[in-house]
């Protein structure tokens, strides 16, 4: 994202202008500075030399607040108590998804609160300093990119999908979504004309809709009313024989239900290690090496693509993780690493005693989409192209010379395509009985039973 | 010596009303009213002004991205 002036991040606008905060936005204006963030409304300098000047700033700053929204119900509340009150409770205000997973790797439980206070201390400190405030999507950059005024002040109504969406969803979503990985192009959604803002999809009530007080959803993925491709796409099933073959809807008796994402992303990235020495990103070193064993310190961010098999399948009461069982239309998935190791939590001095109680790889929706990838290119519609074998199914497709389907001599093991696959080989040991259920197993693939 | 005295606190005297009008002439001051609206400071004087952020405001670190 683009680097702001100095000067931009607290400018108002000049005072002879009509395009600055009074009259873009006299509502808001009208409050009062101070009203929200302290301080002192006027102060005197000694002189006009830039030293005197700097002691009569740092006396109108006194007890200043940067950002009011942090006590959202003492200033927000006023004029929105509606929405403030229902998005104290929101997924991006409570983290529900890491609460819940972190909860459940230290002991079991559900939430933050049932873990010993040294976890909820530094879950607060350090995970919470992620969270999201009002201001930080309607007024300013949020905090993780240092600030700075949106657009003087004004207040916007709609947060800008740059400089608020994916200024923290950027190492993935951002990045995908923009085609800014190497050999990726942008998602189809991007550069469409209709569809390419976060929020023409996303249509959840991001402040939280005023159930999650009492059902906290467990992962992103429970949160009420997130799009679905087949609220646009629904009638695409039969447009033609891949999707009617591959359509994921639970009937398994008429194909092979496979996830969207599966065929129609591109590469996305991984990471390891990111948080395993209690502290944020910024304070680790990007390395090159394999550092799956827990280097605590380091980081690493991977393209990677990696299809897996759903334990939740077709039982939406399944004992697996959310993710998992939201998706439970879904047979094949794809599998994206999250940052996290056994060592993780050790410098809260916490262990992780149920570390292996859900996957560290996780159920993933890449915003990448494109209708051509190197699943669907296929280069042919008259469905028996070679290709199929080679993109994608293991076993390898060959045809004869009646361009019938014929099976060539079980699975190929050398076949690039099954670098597609989570296969036991990609699991570091430590990770094994976590990712257990959703890793694919190559007498899975010999088997045509398995997908279809 | 008393006249010596008389003198010496009389100089006193005129040096200190003289500051007091070089301060109040610096400050413009009236009757303890600032008047010089140059060293009178709002939030707006400052957050509305180019000119005096520029030279005030302090460098921010790489804006980077998130997660």
């Amino acid at each position: 994202m683009g680097q702001l002036a100095d000067y931009e991040y607290t400018y108002l606008g000049e005072s002879t202008s009509e395009y600055n905060f009074p009259n873009l936005d006299p509502t808001h204006y009208n409050l009062g500075c101070v009203s929200c963030h302290g301080g002192l409304p006027e102060v005197i300098s000694n002189s006009i030399k830039k030293t005197d000047k700097i002691i009569a700033m740092e006396k109108a700053h006194t007890d200043m607040v940067t950002d009011p929204s942090v006590d959202a119900n003492i200033t927000c509340g006023g004029c929105h108590d509606n929405i403030v009150e229902h998005n104290e409770f929101s997924m991006h205000t409570q983290l529900w998804g890491e609460q819940f997973k972190i909860a459940q790797r230290i002991n079991g439980s559900e939430n933050i609160e049932s873990c010993p206070s040294s976890a909820q201390d530094k879950f607060s400190t350090e995970c919470m300093s992620c969270h999201t405030t009002c201001g930080q999507c309607h007024v300013s950059r949020p905090n993780t990119v240092h600030g700075g005024l949106l657009n003087k002040h004004v207040f916007q109504k709609t947060p800008d999908m740059a400089n608020n969406c994916t200024a923290c969803h950027g190492s993935r979503i951002g990045k995908d979504f923009y085609g800014e990985l190497e050999g990726n192009h942008p998602d189809v959604h991007f550069t469409s004309k209709d569809h390419n803002d976060c929020l023409d999809c996303h249509k959840e009530n991001l402040h939280g809709d005023g159930t999650e007080e009492d059902n906290p959803p467990k992962s992103r993925y429970e949160v009420n009313n997130l799009p679905t491709c087949k609220e646009c796409h629904e009638s695409d099933f039969d447009d033609n024989l891949y999707h009617q073959s591959h359509w994921a809807n639970n009937i398994p008796d008429d194909g092979s239900d496979i996830s969207c994402f599966v065929c129609h992303s591109q590469n996305y990235v991984s990471c390891d290690g990111c948080h395993t020495q209690g502290q944020w990103k910024e304070g680790y070193v990007e390395v090159d090496t394999d550092i799956h064993e827990g280097d605590a310190g380091y980081y690493k961010e991977y393209p990677d693509f990696k299809i897996g098999i759903n334990p939740s399948y077709n039982n939406v009461n399944s004992i697996y993780s959310p993710s998992l069982k939201t998706h439970y239309e879904d047979k094949w998935i794809l599998l994206r690493h999250i940052p996290i190791s056994e060592e993780t939590y050790n410098n809260w001095g916490i262990d992780q005693a149920n570390f292996s109680s859900i996957e560290t790889w996780e159920y993933t929706s890449p915003h990448n989409i494109s209708r051509w990838t190197n699943q669907t290119n296929v280069d042919s519609l008259n469905y028996n192209s070679e290709n199929c074998g080679i993109n994608c199914h293991a076993h390898g497709i060959g045809f004869n010379n009646e361009n019938n389907f014929i099976i060539n001599d079980w699975i190929d093991y050398q076949t690039k395509n099954l670098d597609k696959y989570l296969i036991s080989e990609n699991v570091i040991t430590n990770d094994s009985l976590a990712n257990a259920n959703v890793i694919v197993r190559k007498n899975n693939i010999e088997n045509c039973g398995v997908c279809h | 010596m008393n006249s010596l005295k008389l003198i010496i606190l009389s100089i006193i005297v005129i040096f200190f009303l003289y500051n007091c009008e070089k301060i109040s002439q610096s400050l413009n001051l009236v009757n303890g009213e600032v008047t010089d609206p140059n060293l009178v400071y709002t939030c707006e004087s400052c957050h509305m002004s180019y000119d005096m952020l520029n030279k005030l405001a302090e460098p921010r670190g790489e804006a980077g991205g998130g997660g």
